[in-house]
């Protein structure tokens, strides 16, 4: 059976509860992947989170872009598609700081602040967090196995590990 | 962005890769002819499309952006071409380099930093501003990942940043984006209005 991939863009939220699909975020560097399998209904989704805080929308904002506005609307996703938040297994990665701008906007950094977020609004919707890679300086692609609930990341000259 | 807004992005566009060229050329010794062969407003999220998409492995040169214009530069190169960008900075025949090792990366940092430079330079020339160029950063990693800080910024204000396919001596392909944040836009725009 081939799989079929499905790229999340910046700040897409997508969800499956197809066995052959494979949900990726391609190279998170700042961003956060965020990947979520009821292991009961094998219902699953993923957002990719740009920045933490929906206060900062402006106009049509993808529905996986914020930190704090993803989780929630993760959840009601894998509900709509007959998943249960009990036992949901959610795993991150990404935050990382690959490109340090100075004298600009973004002299916080935006990776560790996404991650920050994320985790706090984990946190309020009471879901635990079951693994991360997160951090660090380099970029990651992250893979939601559908059929296995597995769950990759990837990197360039750093390997490939399992969450 | 109007017609002749365009036309005299385009214009000063040009100018500015004519720069490149006569820059990079007084730095390796021999003639280096830069062209662009598409100059385009894409939108901020598909930037990384431009470069084989967010997990390509790249190598990507970036300058920030200060003064009266604000924002980012950053030139990209996929990494065969970076291979080929070397070979032709160290006139080497194509082919002798191999890796993108400390050397090839500190030889490719300077480039960028004097095309950026003398794109940059042309900018403020023609529209009389005050830009200032950062030192540059040389990044080795997947597209996505070296531009979604920019992104992320950028998101927060603009729709669009300029993309500039770029070819130098019609063998190397590159890319040079522009990222100003969008007063600063507005700004040159406004700077580059045809002489009168």
């Amino acid at each position: 059976m081939t799989n079929e991939t499905v790229a999340v863009g910046l700040g897409e939220l997508h969800s499956s509860k197809d066995s052959t699909t494979v949900l990726v975020c391609y190279g998170l560097g700042s961003c956060i992947g965020i990947a979520a399998f009821d292991p009961v209904t094998r219902v699953g989704a993923m957002a990719h989170v740009v920045l933490p805080d929906s206060s900062m929308a402006r106009g049509s904002d993808g529905r996986g872009k914020f930190a704090d506005s993803a989780i929630p609307a993760l959840l009601e996703e894998i509900q709509a598609l007959g998943g249960s938040k009990s036992g949901l297994v959610v795993k991150i990665a990404g935050g990382a700081q690959v490109l340090a701008i100075l004298g600009s906007r973004s002299k916080l950094d935006i990776g560790a602040r996404n991650i920050e977020a994320v985790r706090a609004a984990l946190d309020k919707a009471r879901i635990p967090l079951a693994a991360e890679d997160t951090g660090g300086n380099y970029g990651r692609t992250m893979q939601l196995v559908m059929g296995s609930g597995r769950v990759v990341v990837s990197t360039i000259g750093r390997g490939e590990k399992e969450l | 962005m109007t017609p002749d807004e365009h036309g005299a992005l385009l214009d000063v566009v040009s100018a500015g890769i004519d720069a490149v060229s006569k820059n990079l050329s007084a730095m390796v010794g021999q003639p280096i002819e830069v062209s662009a062969s598409a100059v385009s407003m894409v939108p901020v999220r598909s930037l990384a499309d431009f470069v084989g998409g967010p997990a390509a492995a790249v190598v990507g040169i970036y300058l920030g952006v200060s003064g009266d214009l604000q924002g980012h530069l950053i030139l990209f190169l996929v990494e065969p071409q970076a291979l080929k960008m070397a070979d032709l900075l160290w006139e080497n025949l194509p082919g002798t380099a191999t890796q993108l090792d400390a050397g090839t990366l500190s030889a490719l940092a300077e480039a960028g930093n004097v095309a950026g430079s003398a794109f940059l330079n042309t900018l403020a020339d023609r529209a009389s501003l005050v830009i200032v160029p950062s030192a540059p950063s040389v990044l080795m990693d997947m597209a996505g990942a070296i531009l979604s800080v920019l992104q992320a910024e950028l998101l927060l204000v603009a729709e669009e940043a300029m993309v500039i396919e770029t070819e130098f001596s019609g063998s190397v392909r590159g890319v040079m984006m522009l990222l100003p944040d969008p007063d600063s836009l507005s700004k040159l725009l406004l700077r580059l209005r045809p002489p009168a």
